[in-house]
């Protein structure tokens, strides 16, 4: 480990699963900048089956940025730094390329166990296969449910079920099909079996399965009705998703040499970035980060400094476009375009798009269409993330998103959309925020790596976030509450810190944007009419607020929440096209 | 800067190896050096059959304890349907019998598993060529020289068969009237597929795949269940094939040629291909493709609309990011294409480089 206090320059790898990128890091006047990032095609695929070429890509773009030679001639990081312009003193790296862990579920009721079970894995890097349900009346026969798990092939099966103390006979039987499912297959591919249920069953559960597989006895993720205790299983995930599959990134050997932390899951280091940012101020409200990646999206939330981690595993730009298609079919995607669109050729454009991963739109329909995939990528992971927040005061309507400030956007779908105004407006469809939140943008793919160089130099991480390394995109007020369109809710005073100030009336129904550009400060005077509720103390309270300026400046949305799109096919196109106007998309 | 990008083979003549893995461990029935041809068995497979549970406690209705009492079987032991498994005398007899033939694995819990015997699959070859190793019961490693087209997309399925060229330009569409008797058996070529009714008289004609350009969104549900390969070279939509793969197969009408339509993305990628197995003696090893940075010079494919699947040479990479139609600033590069007169500024993420 290198000593944190001769640490200068940090190269920082995202191995993300389309694109790898290498960022540099280093002291600027004895503080740490970002300083340049390159970026290239993964090659965890074949024909190259290896990492290391992709992260020497992005390298060689790095070195050609900044003019500081970074690898020597046999393609090795040059390590520490020789000179002023030759290597860096420290290497971490975060990765999403590892293909995620395949699970089978296997409990009792589907509201209770099931469900906690559901929860624990939404923060991992694991898909569920399938689900063994063994409730009366909902249970399949123990030759189907050996037959799933021999069809599966699964890396893990979580077998839940029972209150601690709780019921026994179905659990076991449970525990025994499983065990019975293992014997049949050959050794080398038997799953690892976590049992989080009832916890007066761990011998009994040992004794059955122990000599078919390799079993791990957590805390039930529902020792009782009312409680839920979803750690134990998701830390065992965690790790067998280390130990099977970031120890396994293909090519990742030679890297680990150059590591000066030990490789780290992109979701775990992004929300420890989250987590700190909740810190910067120990925000009253939420901080929310949301990073869309092209197989996954990673949502983490900060309630008072606890953090709630969700990956949306396959639910990525590309993986999850797809899945949107069969589940909810093209009108969920049409819906968010402001153009006539076929749902035969959104199947099209999405084929093509699975088929280039890296490519660009180049027309506003692929454009418009890859941003409305944004749109409901987000929307489904806050779903499932949305159900393991305990938020408390936090959010005040239980149907609308909790108050949030700041919230933090990264990944290229988002970062890179031509205009900051597209990239709000994504947000704000796709969140829906309430109250007054700030919109933070990761132009430069920072936050998915700070947390791991936080590990390595905690003021490094600090200080490049200080020193602007993230970008303030705009402030939001959104009102809730009711009224007919065209209603004025909100009348908002701008007092500019450079004199001079600016009033508007907001009607019902509109999204509007008031100028307050980067590096500008103003005091905002809000005052909502009669019970709108602007996050300021409860309905019809207003106040002041300090803020700072941003890409887009000042968006009120009062378009309503939650936001209704209209039924008509052109007067929602029309609508759609007019929001995109307004911020200026 | 170095900007690294995709790049795609569409070569005249190439070494290749590829892989033939068997769907589960058996028996490698060739040898490193032999000669092999498409359609010859390079090994078989013993997929586990068909399994039943029988819980005989509960069919003798005994405790799962007692149930070893009354067996009849050992495991490990052959059964025929019919034959007794387990059985219980007394004032109320029961008998457990086995419902199909197969063999007995395993028995415990009070229940008895039976398994039919395992079902033999073979691997053929699918392309002819020389067997460079063998990865013993898993499969070989296939050495073939021809000619070689990697697509962009495919319905999954592989074939071996002879091209057969319909359509005289890259840009006409696979017609029903183009799909007559004499192309039964064979891999169709044509520039476009967007007439449903093609498809379906080539399932009635029963060629053996079909080679366009780009294929109709439409079309894809009906592409992916027809019972041949389909192998798209550009992609999904109206889009010929590009000039290179177009000239190469036209080069080739009347050749064998192996169509693999099977494709995976993310981790696992890989490309839909065409091999034409010719009989000479390549000096370029596919292998030997390592990613360069984008050149002046190169020859790339547009991979994203409006010019997908056109073809041209790089004549400048901007020194800095261009703006685009959607208004987006990146990294570009001037490509000079066929019937344009002036280069078109394409984004360098939406290039592919022709390795030939």
């Amino acid at each position: 480990m290198v000593q944190d206090q001769r640490i200068g320059p940090i190269l920082a790898i995202d191995c993300g699963t389309a694109l790898t990128k290498a960022i540099l890091l280093d002291q600027v006047d004895g503080s740490y900048h970002f300083v340049a990032r390159g970026v290239a095609m993964t090659t965890a695929s074949p024909p190259w089956n290896d990492v290391t070429l992709g992260i020497q890509h992005a390298i060689h773009q790095l070195e050609d940025i900044t003019g500081r030679l970074l690898l020597d001639e046999a393609g090795y990081l040059i390590l520490p730094q020789q000179g002023a312009i030759q290597g860096v003193d420290a290497c971490v790296m975060v990765s999403s390329a590892s293909p995620p862990l395949r699970a089978i579920l296997a409990g009792l009721v589907p509201e209770l166990s099931l469900a906690s079970a559901q929860r624990a894995i939404a923060g991992t890097y694991t898909v569920v296969e399938d689900v063994l349900v063994q409730a009366p009346h909902r249970r399949l026969s123990e030759e189907e449910q050996v037959r799933r798990l021999l069809r599966y092939r699964p890396d893990v099966v979580c077998i839940t079920g029972g209150a601690d103390g709780g019921a026994t006979i179905p659990v076991l039987e449970l525990v025994e099909t499983v065990a019975l499912a293992c014997s049949m297959l050959p050794e080398e591919e038997r799953p690892r079996v976590f049992f989080a249920g009832n916890a007066a069953l761990r011998q009994r559960v040992v004794d059955i399965i122990g000599g078919q597989a390799v079993v791990h006895s957590v805390d039930n993720v529902r020792p009782s009705l009312e409680v839920e205790n979803t750690v134990g299983l998701r830390q065992e995930l965690d790790n067998l998703y280390r130990e099977r599959r970031l120890a396994n990134l293909p090519g990742g050997e030679m890297l680990q040499r150059w590591l000066s932390v030990p490789l780290m899951s992109t979701a775990e280091s992004f929300a420890r970035q989250i987590q700190y940012l909740w810190y910067l101020d120990e925000s009253p409200k939420g901080t929310l980060g949301i990073d869309v990646g092209a197989a996954h999206t990673v949502v983490a939330a900060v309630f008072g400094g606890q953090v709630h981690l969700t990956v949306g595993t396959g639910n990525g730009i590309i993986q999850g476009a797809e899945r949107i298609l069969e589940r909810n079919g093209a009108d969920a995607l049409i819906r968010w375009v402001p153009v006539p669109l076929k749902p035969e050729q959104v199947r099209g454009i999405l084929v093509n798009r699975k088929l280039w991963p890296t490519s660009v739109p180049q027309e506003t329909e692929e454009l418009w269409l890859e941003q409305a995939v944004v749109r409901e990528v987000i929307r489904g992971v806050l779903g499932t993330a949305s159900q393991v927040w305990k938020v408390g005061r936090v959010r005040p309507y239980p149907h609308l998103s909790p108050l949030f400030d700041p919230i933090l956007i990264s990944g290229s779908a988002l970062a890179g959309a031509p205009r900051p105004g597209q990239i709000a407006l994504m947000v704000l469809d796709a969140v829906e925020p309430i109250g007054v939140t700030t919109l933070l943008l990761d132009l430069h793919g920072l936050a998915p790596v700070l947390g791991a160089v936080g590990l390595l130099k905690p003021l490094a991480a600090v200080e490049t976030v200080d020193n602007g390394g993230f970008v303030n995109l705009a402030t939001v007020i959104a009102p809730v509450g009711t009224a007919r369109k065209g209603e004025i809710v909100l009348r908002i005073r701008i007092h500019y810190e450079k004199g001079g100030h600016l009033e508007v009336e907001v009607p019902y129904g509109s999204l509007e944007v008031l100028p307050l550009p980067p590096g500008e400060e103003a005091v905002l005077e809000i005052r909502p009419r009669g019970r709108f509720d602007v996050g300021l103390g409860g309905p019809g309270r207003g106040g002041k607020r300090r803020v700072r300026g941003g890409l887009v400046g000042i968006i009120v949305d009062a378009r309503g929440r939650p936001l209704q799109l209209p039924s008509d096919t052109w007067v929602r196109m029309a609508q759609v096209q007019q929001w995109l106007w307004d911020v200026g998309g | 800067m170095r900007v690294y990008t995709p790049s795609v083979v569409v070569s005249p003549l190439v070494l290749i190896r590829r892989e033939r893995r068997l769907p589960a461990p058996g028996d490698i029935l060739v040898r490193e050096g032999d000669r092999v041809e498409a359609v010859q068995i390079i090994g078989q497979a013993f997929v586990p059959g068909e399994f039943r549970i029988l819980n005989l406690a509960e069919a003798l209705g005994v405790s799962r304890r007692a149930v070893q009492r009354y067996l009849k079987v050992k495991p490990g032991q052959e059964v025929r349907r019919g034959d007794v498994l387990a059985a219980r005398g007394g004032l109320s007899p029961r008998v457990c019998r086995a419902p199909m033939e197969g063999t007995v694995t395993g028995i415990g819990g009070g229940r008895l598993i039976l398994e039919a015997p395992a079902q033999v699959v073979e691997v053929r070859a699918g392309c002819p060529g020389l067997v460079r190793r063998v990865i013993p019961r898993e499969g070989v490693i296939l050495q073939v020289s021809g000619a070689l087209i990697q697509g962009a997309w495919g319905n999954g399925q592989e074939e071996f068969g002879v091209l057969r060229l319909l359509t005289d330009s890259r840009d006409k569409p696979l017609r029903a009237r183009h799909v007559d008797a004499s192309c039964r058996g064979a891999i169709l070529v044509a520039g476009l597929l967007n007439d449903e009714e093609a498809l379906q008289q080539a399932v009635e004609i029963q060629v053996r795949g079909i080679i366009v350009g780009g294929l109709a969104p439409e079309l894809l549900d009906r592409a992916l269940a027809v019972p041949f390969p389909v192998v798209t070279t550009e992609g999904i939509g109206p889009i010929p094939m590009s000039e290179p793969a177009f000239r190469l197969l036209s080069t080739y009408n009347g050749r064998e040629a192996a169509l693999d339509g099977r494709i995976h993305q993310g981790r696992d990628r890989r490309r839909p291909e065409i091999i034409i197995p010719l009989p000479a003696e390549p000096k370029m090893d596919a292998l030997q493709f390592q990613p360069v940075p984008l050149r002046v010079g190169d020859t790339v494919r547009i991979i994203r609309a409006p010019h997908r699947g056109r073809t041209g040479i790089v004549k400048e990479i901007l020194p800095t990011a261009a703006r685009g139609a959607t208004g987006s600033h990146l990294p570009a590069a001037k490509v000079q294409v066929l019937g344009e007169e002036e280069p078109l500024v394409v984004p360098i993420f939406n290039l592919e480089v022709l390795r030939s």
